[in-house]
């Protein structure tokens, strides 16, 4: 009980700094708060679109500037209605839709992309490009990326941010913009691909 | 024709079946095992500083308190606003020198206290102002 008051106040402090570094941006112009709220988020923006791109790097590292320009340029439209994390994600999320729609715009965006999937090149290209800033095994970052591969992106995007980020099903509804039903819909969908893809890999769960 | 679509997905992907319990937790497991530790920098928050463009609001600000400047210059040169502050820079100096001579070494607060507080805090806050403007320039 204890720990639980713990970590709500330190989210409480959190915030109150958060929102506190957001009115010197909107208010005084300080490029210097702002700053600090890009080094507090860059990591889990970066690793957001990481498990998106599968790790394609140079590409993560584009979509994260545009989504703290964007945040920048509509800081003042911030309300403080949810916390600035959510309000960030959801920045990132459709920044990274915005990508899938510009640069695919005769594919389905919710089409997975399965093993025999014909951008083998680009597949090759990606690997060539990550893993600098992802410092875990290559191995285990491979079977993680290949198995998020089966996904379509909504699936893909519910599953990491549930299994990779620790968000609930209310707030990936928040930052997708998507009903809780749909949410548990993909998540569901998302569980059943990966648990037979495991399978087919020899993982046991064990 | 949009049934046959979905029909066909399904087929394709294999996921008309339920998630088990079994299934949730080897998915759970594996997940676990894939835990992702901070990304490092990498000079990634500087590239994002110098990306940001200047807004609107921003711009206009600047003009305006450089507008407020200039006629705050140009009316202290007609009204002859110039010698009015000569006067009070002798004036200020003039008293600094008294409270120089009047300076008793006690922890009482004295006149010479207090103004050498500002003058630090003034030039700190110059120093902080300048630095931040020079930063992301």
């Amino acid at each position: 009980m204890r720990n639980l008051n713990n970590v709500r106040n330190s989210k409480t402090v959190t915030d109150i700094s958060d929102i506190s570094l957001i009115a010197q941006v909107t208010v005084f112009h300080n490029k210097q708060a702002f700053n600090r709220l890009v080094v507090k988020y860059q990591s889990p923006v970066r690793r957001f679109f990481l498990n998106q791109t599968m790790g394609d790097e140079q590409l993560s590292d584009d979509l994260a500037q545009e989504t703290f320009i964007k945040a920048y340029v509509n800081l003042q439209k911030f309300r403080g209605l949810a916390n600035f994390s959510t309000w960030l994600f959801r920045i990132a999320y459709n920044v990274y839709y915005d990508y899938l729609r510009n640069s695919k715009p005769t594919v389905d965006i919710d089409a997975p992309r399965g093993a025999d999937d014909k951008g083998g090149s680009r597949e090759g290209e990606v690997s060539s490009r990550c893993g600098r800033a992802d410092n875990r095994d290559p191995g285990l970052r491979m079977d993680l990326y290949d198995a998020l591969r089966r996904l379509n992106p909504t699936e893909r995007t519910c599953i990491t941010l549930q299994l990779l980020d620790g968000y609930s099903i209310d707030k990936i509804a928040d930052i997708t913009g998507l009903a809780q039903g749909t949410v548990k819909s993909h998540l569901s969908r998302g569980k059943v691909k990966l648990a037979t893809y495991l399978k087919k890999n020899g993982y046991d769960g064990k | 024709m949009m049934e046959n679509d979905k029909t066909q997905q399904i087929d394709l992907t294999g996921t008309d079946s339920l998630l088990t319990s079994a299934d949730e937790q080897l998915v759970d497991n594996f997940f676990a095992t894939q835990s992702q530790g901070v990304v490092a920098d990498n000079g990634f928050s500087e590239r994002v500083m110098h990306r940001l463009p200047t807004t609107r609001k921003y711009r206009l600000n600047r003009i305006w308190t450089m507008a407020c400047s200039v006629v705050g210059v140009v009316m202290l040169w007609l009204m002859n606003g110039f010698s009015v502050f000569v006067s009070g820079l002798q004036n200020l100096v003039g008293d600094l020198i008294g409270a120089v001579a009047a300076f008793v070494v006690s922890c009482q607060v004295s006149p010479l206290l207090v103004i050498c507080s500002l003058v630090v805090l003034g030039v700190v806050g110059l120093v902080n102002a300048i630095g931040n403007e020079e930063q992301y320039i």
